[in-house]
């Protein structure tokens, strides 16, 4: 055995330490903007408001308390986190099965005209704006004039029919909805892109003996297409679900947070950068990781078997 | 009815003519196979059969009803024409099993599942897959998933079956056995089959009669014997088959005469539409030329032993012969040797 390395030129040989070598400075930049941020974190979430103190000295007497774990206490059962928790979970819903749904529509139609590429460019079109960018715009047109004005573009349009205004961003159960609506609109695009590549590597001859065998194009669609791109489906459902547990521009840019509308993530800044809770915050923190941590690794998983496939 | 004719069908791809004025008429129960080099037109052909494609010009008739025709703008879709389709990429579903993807078509048709079993288990019974129905296509083999594919089309007892060059993919043991089963399968049920290939083997042992297509143009339609032994014109004749071009001048009826650079031969051979004068070509089989006595004298430049035969390249004085030989005897190389033209053609010189 030892003779096939004596026959290796001496420059390609690597010994132990060399490889260490060419990762240390990536290591050393992860370390310090990505572990120690981390462990930081971890360790500000046990303390209280200023850090000056163990986390167990904010408890109040006659009240419940988690001990060191009285942040957590807060970020799990408050009644405002309980409200952001619910928030999240109709983003979830509602945004994961927006998109993917608009999405695989707007990619199998597209498929079929031949201005395909116009379509979708505009349809990715929104992905190229900034959030806030996109929650100013929307700010416009779901704007209400207590007055006699609109300059809200639906207002308008309500008002035209002499339908009464609707104050979309502060009803509500309207509120979520129209900020939900803005992330639909933001992130079709993307779900769009990755299902239309999908579709494009569906054998077109799968397709043709389908339809030979006397399936109409409703059958074809779902019971030939769409089991062959499911793993693509699960991987842009996971990925979305984890864009979706970090929406904090739109909602932050539109409402505040203001008016029930509240998520995790503006609760965690609101509650660093207002309340000066660091404590509080960096337990939500937490709190955020771990709910996405499922998600991750459900992803990491499919995307690893699809390369195993190749 | 299960007779397809084409008539005066074309169709072009962005200027390029990829059929051209192709008529042909396919009898009830009869396998005709589409022959021809790759980019002939042939598998655009099928798919025009099929549906996937429309002519550009001309018709498709199934019996006596129109499926497509490219001036009057009719058009019957795959999924109403009632064929069988095997391709050459097997096509079968990755995601369902042996048994769901042979009983597809039935299912389509709301077929009960009582019947279903019955029908698929036939299915599997006609191509030799009893006991395969829960496997999955990635457990397979490569021939083993054609003949899922075959089942898949002969299920509904289609009338007409287009296959496109479905032994392509299989190695050449397994692509014989299929030969022999296909066509097995296919006189037993009675079914019209047009089947593209590009292997002359394919066509000449599966065929009743052979569309020999090249550049869109269909050159020769007619029984492989025919083929091979009368070949209409001078590109069929190289493209079945080995065969000898050499120059030649048509001296009399029944007598042309070869120039071979060092002297002259008189051959005989059938002359044909030819006058006298006039220069030809003369086509000649290597299994048509005699060795051993003959008044014409070669030399061998290369002797192979391929077993059954022995393949020669004899030099008759300038011109070089391609010569198959019996294994019996061996002529080595270098040898002189007497040869005899046997059975010969004539096409006109080459054009260019």
């Amino acid at each position: 055995m030892s003779s096939v390395d004596d026959r290796v030129p001496k420059i390609m040989k690597q010994g132990r330490v060399a490889p260490w070598l060419y990762v240390t400075p990536a290591l050393i930049v992860m370390s310090f903007f990505i572990v120690y941020p981390m462990i930081s974190t971890v360790l500000l979430s046990f303390r209280n408001a200023d850090s000056t103190l163990p986390a167990s000295a904010a408890c109040v007497a006659g009240q419940p308390c988690w001990g060191i774990f009285e942040n957590y206490r807060y970020a799990l059962t408050s009644s405002i986190m309980l409200t952001a928790f619910r928030n999240n979970l109709l983003w979830i819903l509602l945004m994961v099965s927006g998109t993917v749904a608009m999405g695989l529509l707007i990619a199998v139609l597209a498929d079929r005209v031949r201005y395909e590429k116009t379509a979708k460019a505009i349809i990715f079109l929104p992905m190229a704006i900034s959030f806030v960018g996109a929650g100013v715009i929307w700010k416009f047109m779901y704007d209400y004039g207590s007055g006699k004005i609109q300059i809200g573009l639906l207002n308008a349009i309500l008002k035209t029919v002499e339908a009464p205004a609707v104050s979309w961003l502060t009803q509500p159960g309207i509120n979520i909805l129209a900020l939900i609506v803005v992330g639909i609109w933001m992130w079709t695009g993307f779900c769009m892109t990755i299902l239309a590549a999908a579709l494009k590597g569906v054998p077109t001859e799968i397709l043709e003996a389908a339809r030979v065998d006397g399936a109409t194009e409703w059958r074809v669609f779902w019971r030939i297409i769409l089991p062959v791109i499911m793993p693509t489906i699960a991987v842009v459902i996971t990925t979305m679900i984890i864009n979706v547990l970090k929406i904090f521009d739109i909602v932050y840019v539109m409402t505040g947070g203001n008016y029930g509308t509240e998520v995790i993530a503006n609760r965690m800044y609101l509650e660093m950068y207002s309340s000066f809770q660091s404590g509080r915050a960096t337990a939500i923190a937490i709190v955020l990781i771990v709910v996405i941590i499922p998600a991750m690794i459900y992803n990491i998983r499919r995307f690893q078997e699809q390369e195993a496939m190749r | 009815m299960s007779e397809v004719r084409l008539v005066n069908v074309t169709k072009t791809f962005d200027a390029v003519a990829a059929v051209r004025n192709l008529s042909v008429t396919i009898r009830d129960g009869e396998f005709v196979s589409l022959l021809g080099p790759s980019g002939c037109g042939k598998t655009t052909t099928l798919r025009m059969i099929a549906g996937f494609e429309r002519p550009d010009q001309g018709e498709i008739y199934f019996g006596d009803e129109v499926v497509s025709s490219g001036e009057k703008n009719i058009f019957l879709p795959p999924e109403k024409r009632k064929l069988g389709m095997v391709f050459q990429s097997y096509a079968v579903w990755p995601h369902m099993s042996v048994f769901d993807n042979v009983a597809y078509p039935l299912r389509v048709i709301k077929m009960n599942r009582g019947e279903v079993k019955e029908t698929v288990d036939h299915a599997l019974s006609l191509v030799k897959l009893e006991g395969l129905g829960s496997r999955y296509p990635h457990q397979l083999s490569g021939g083993q998933q054609q003949r899922v594919a075959l089942a898949r089309a002969l299920v509904m007892e289609p009338e007409v079956m287009l296959l496109d060059e479905p032994l392509s993919n299989l190695d050449a043991k397994l692509r014989e056995e299929m030969r022999f089963e296909i066509k097995d399968l296919q006189k037993r049920l009675g079914i019209t089959v047009i089947y593209v290939t590009h292997d002359q083997a394919e066509a000449m042992v599966m065929s009743d009669r052979t569309v020999v297509m090249n550049e869109g143009l269909a050159y020769q339609i007619d029984e492989p014997r025919k083929i091979y032994e009368q070949p209409a014109d001078r590109f069929v004749a190289d493209f079945i088959g080995l065969i000898n071009f050499v120059e030649c001048e048509v001296i009399d009826e029944r007598t042309v005469l070869l120039k071979d650079g060092t002297g002259v031969h008189k051959v005989e051979c059938g002359i044909g539409d030819f006058n006298k004068g006039e220069r030809a070509v003369l086509a000649i089989r290597p299994e048509n030329v005699s060795l051993g006595a003959g008044p014409i004298r070669g030399t061998i430049k290369r002797a192979v032993y391929l077993g059954n035969v022995l393949d020669y390249r004899i030099m008759m004085g300038k011109i070089e012969l391609r010569v198959q030989g019996e294994a019996g005897v061996i002529y080595n190389e270098g040898e002189e040797i007497d040869l005899a033209i046997g059975r010969c053609l004539l096409f006109p010189p080459q054009a260019c």
